[in-house]
């Protein structure tokens, strides 16, 4: 699907780096997830949640290391955003709450060096709202290429 | 819309039902027969009856290519049936046919439920088999098997007296209302008449304005396929299209005759009717029915259980922490057993026998001993030993593709056998056992034995050597076959040698919590193993602690806990790795804080837990521990990838009362990884 049939994005303001998702990506939002540590996850995971029964593993956002530790018995409810490409899941735990925008109100970047990627967000397009620059992400190689164990 | 109309559509999921129970039934007749190269008067008669049979409803069901090739064979036993006696000294040329056929018609089932499904072209099949029969035809007089005179006078007593009607009366049901009453009998061999009858009160229903059977519930009762079998089938109706109701009657499907018992309309009469005591003594029985359930219902039924069991997990959890405990050691732990009970059951529903994995086993013998000029016979000792039936599909395919390679791979060709001062005949044997909830399987062959040097050099090749040559002991060379892409046989043939082979069995078990060992002797034979649960649904579990981490292991593989301040002093290191002096065995100590750079350190109030699988044993190291519980254990998320139980010995995942997630240790990969030798194997 083009940017231009995707009318929605749901965005995530951070820290320091504000992050965004195609609307059509999005499977659940939820402020009510309790997050368990399993083993062997890489460092940026904070763990696994069960949604519908199933295991979704929950990664922090980016520049969002601050975030207070999940697992204590007493309090791990956190905001985490479910989005999902064919049979991968994968939730995004947020500092600060999301919310949805038009493409039509933000404005696109033009970014001269080409578009600029980290290690594990694969970026579809960079956009300017209210403001502040959202780095659009591609969900569908972001979490193609973040399989643990291919 | 599929290739099947309305009607057709309606009727498929019983065509499909019975057609597969009827392959099922030649298989085991062909390959019994091809054993002895004899074709017993009953096996004729047999296959002349399933031929019959799909024939006939398979042309109800508008697949006429599949209907004549049925036609065909049915012609071809048909004419072995007026020989009479056994046909012996067979050729291999009609079983191949016989196969091909139970082939063609097992594949056009798997792809009918498809959409896409169009019947493919049976000219080819039909001509060989008209062919064939010309072929007997055309063989002299003498050559047929000739039959005692005795044994054709009996014959022909049985065919008369299977002829002459029963005498019944019109059911003391129907003697109240009004209607017409006919008896319909249906022809012999036809099987599940109580369907064929519920088909024709069906058809002749839109032309009725009542209509009822004798016996009821036709649909349902195996009790009734018996009592109409015996006695035919009563129908009473009113209609103002009498002849019309008698037409369809006459043409229905394998209907041989009916008769009319009462053809004036009667008013109901108010006197009491005593009952029959063979009515009732029919509705009885149908609490011991037999039904056959759709296996996607069952699984629906066995997730809703498991769902069910986890939900009072966390009520009992929420119960304890309001300090409710007199509900939940009163009403909760009632609904608690109720639900255990219910999961227990649909898991016995649920399982099948392992022995209905070896018709196919012998016939892939068989197929790959007659292509590669071999000879072996398959010695089956697994007793009534039964599992769920998704673990007999896992083990189904694994050991198939086991077969093929003991046989490719294994066995030598009779002469070499012969040379080697072995039986021509090789032997592959398929052990099946219940050990400690789960299933263990073996299949040995008497072959070469799997050549360590060629294993070594083949992975130099393929570069498959990981570490320094020298360090592989002869179970890690053996274990290299297991490794993706790996294959010996220089050709690939049709069966085994394409480089998916054993790694893909490997993975196929390992997803569902099973594993597999291989074991050989050169010149004596392998024996690869396989392990599996006998459920996969849920699985009594022991939950515990490290750290921040939850793990669960199966409690089959829990054998003893121990205080690990009492034990410390018998905790030795050798070459970087932990062993514990217990029983007088130096065991592999797993400490899950090291290998999983879990923070912290182990109280003293740690536990040992001392586990032991079908084929390793070692102790963990514990910070405490939860109850011990039924769980569902799921799946792990995609993300995590196929490598990762592999990588990390954790298998898979289960919620725990108060929302936890908790990791389920594969107790095999686990000691195989993190503790010295690989394998530290049991006697």
């Amino acid at each position: 699907m083009s940017e231009n049939e995707i009318n929605e994005i749901l965005c995530f303001p951070g820290s320091r780096k504000n992050y965004a998702v195609d609307f059509s990506c999005v499977v659940e939002i939820s402020y009510d997830f309790k997050i368990s540590k399993i083993p062997c996850m890489p460092p940026d995971f904070d763990g696994v949640c069960s949604y519908k029964g199933a295991m979704i593993p929950v990664i922090r956002i980016e520049g969002e290391e601050s975030l207070p530790e999940t697992d204590s018995e007493e309090e791990s409810r956190v905001i985490v955003v479910i989005v999902k490409h064919q049979k991968y899941f994968l939730g995004i735990r947020l500092s600060k709450e999301p919310y949805i925008i038009s493409y039509t109100a933000a404005d696109k970047i033009t970014n001269p060096l080409g578009v600029a990627a980290s290690d594990r967000w694969k970026e579809k397009g960079l956009y300017r709202y209210d403001q502040k620059l959202f780095s659009v992400i591609d969900v569908e190689k972001t979490l193609e290429g973040m399989v643990f164990y291919p | 819309m599929g290739y099947f109309d309305a009607d057709a559509e309606e009727m498929l999921e019983v065509y499909l039902l019975e057609t597969r129970q009827l392959m099922e039934q030649l298989n085991g007749v062909l390959l019994e027969a091809d054993k002895n190269k004899t074709f017993s008067e009953k096996d004729i008669n047999t296959v002349f009856r399933i031929m019959h049979t799909i024939k006939s409803s398979s042309a109800m069901m508008g697949l006429h290519a599949l209907s004549g090739m049925a036609h065909k064979l049915e012609d071809l036993f048909s004419y072995y049936r007026e020989q009479k006696g056994e046909i012996s000294r067979i050729k291999p040329d009609l079983f191949d046919l016989l196969f091909k056929v139970s082939d063609f018609v097992e594949s056009e089932l798997k792809q009918m439920p498809e959409e896409s499904y169009a019947p493919k072209d049976t000219n080819e099949v039909e001509n060989k088999i008209a062919e064939y029969l010309k072929s007997q035809e055309e063989k002299p007089e003498a050559e047929l098997p000739a039959v005692p005179e005795q044994t054709k006078g009996e014959a022909e007593a049985k065919a008369e007296k299977r002829a002459e009607p029963v005498q019944v009366g019109i059911p003391e049901i129907f003697l109240k209302k009004s209607g017409v009453v006919i008896r319909i009998r249906f022809e012999e061999g036809c099987r599940m008449e109580n369907i064929r009858a519920f088909m024709i009160v069906r058809q002749i229903g839109n032309l009725c304005s009542s209509v009822e059977s004798y016996p009821q519930d036709l649909e349902k009762s195996q009790q009734g396929a018996e009592y109409i079998n015996k006695n035919g089938v009563f129908i009473r109706f009113e209609s103002d299209k009498k002849e019309e109701v008698l037409e369809a009657v006459k043409r229905g499907l394998f209907v041989k005759d009916y008769e009319v018992l009462r053809d004036e309309v009667k008013k109901p009469e108010p006197k009491v009717i005593k009952k029959s005591p063979k009515a009732d003594s029919l509705a009885e029985t149908k609490e011991v029915e037999f039904l056959n359930v759709r296996t996607d219902r069952l699984d629906r039924l066995q997730n809703l259980s498991g769902e069910l069991l986890i939900l009072m997990l966390t009520l009992d959890e929420e119960l304890k922490s309001h300090g409710m405990d007199d509900v939940r050691e009163g009403t909760a732990y009632q609904v608690n057993r109720l639900i255990e009970e219910m999961e227990r059951t649909v898991m016995e529903m649920r399982m099948v026998p392992v022995s209905k994995v070896i018709p196919k086993l012998k016939r892939i013998l068989r197929d790959i001993c007659r292509d590669q000029g071999k000879e072996a016979e398959l010695i089956v000792n697994c007793g009534d030993i039964e599992a769920d039936k998704s673990v007999v599909d896992y083990v189904s395919e694994s050991l198939l593709h086991i077969i093929r390679n003991a046989v490719d791979h294994g066995l030598e060709h009779p002469k070499e056998r012969t040379a080697a001062g072995k039986n021509p005949k090789g032997s592959i044997t398929f052990n099946a056992e219940n050990t400690i909830g789960e299933l263990m399987i073996s299949v040995a062959d008497d072959g070469r034995g799997i050549d360590l040097e060629k294993i070594l050099e083949k992975a130099r090749e393929k570069h498959l050597i990981t570490k320094p040559e020298e360090e592989y002991d002869p179970q890690e060379i053996l274990e290299l076959i297991l490794t993706p892409g790996f294959t010996t046989n220089e050709e690939v043939t049709e069966y085994s040698g394409r480089g998916v082979g054993l790694d893909v069995v490997k993975n196929i078990l390992e997803e569902a919590g099973g594993h597999l060992y291989i074991q050989s002797e050169a010149g004596k034979g392998s024996t690869f193993t396989i392990t599996l649960p006998l459920s996969l649904a849920t699985i009594e579990c022991t939950r515990f602690r490290v750290g921040k981490c939850r793990f669960s292991v199966p409690s089959r593989y829990v054998q003893r806990f121990l205080s690990y301040e009492e034990n410390r002093d018998y905790i030795h290191l050798r070459n970087d790795r932990k062993y514990i002096l217990y029983d007088n065995r130096m065991l592999p100590l797993v400490d899950l804080r090291e290998a999983y750079q879990i923070e912290g350190e182990y109280p003293d109030t740690a536990l040992l837990v001392y586990v032991k699988s079908a084929k390793r044993e070692g102790v963990i190291i514990i910070d405490s521990m939860y109850e011990q519980k039924r769980i569902v254990v799921k799946q792990l998320p995609a993300l995590f990838g196929p490598g990762f139980r592999r990588h990390t010995g954790i298998s898979g995942c289960s919620i725990m009362g108060n929302g936890k997630i908790c990791a389920a240790l594969d107790i095999e990969i686990l000691i195989e990884k993190f503790t010295k030798e690989a394998v530290h194997e049991r006697e």
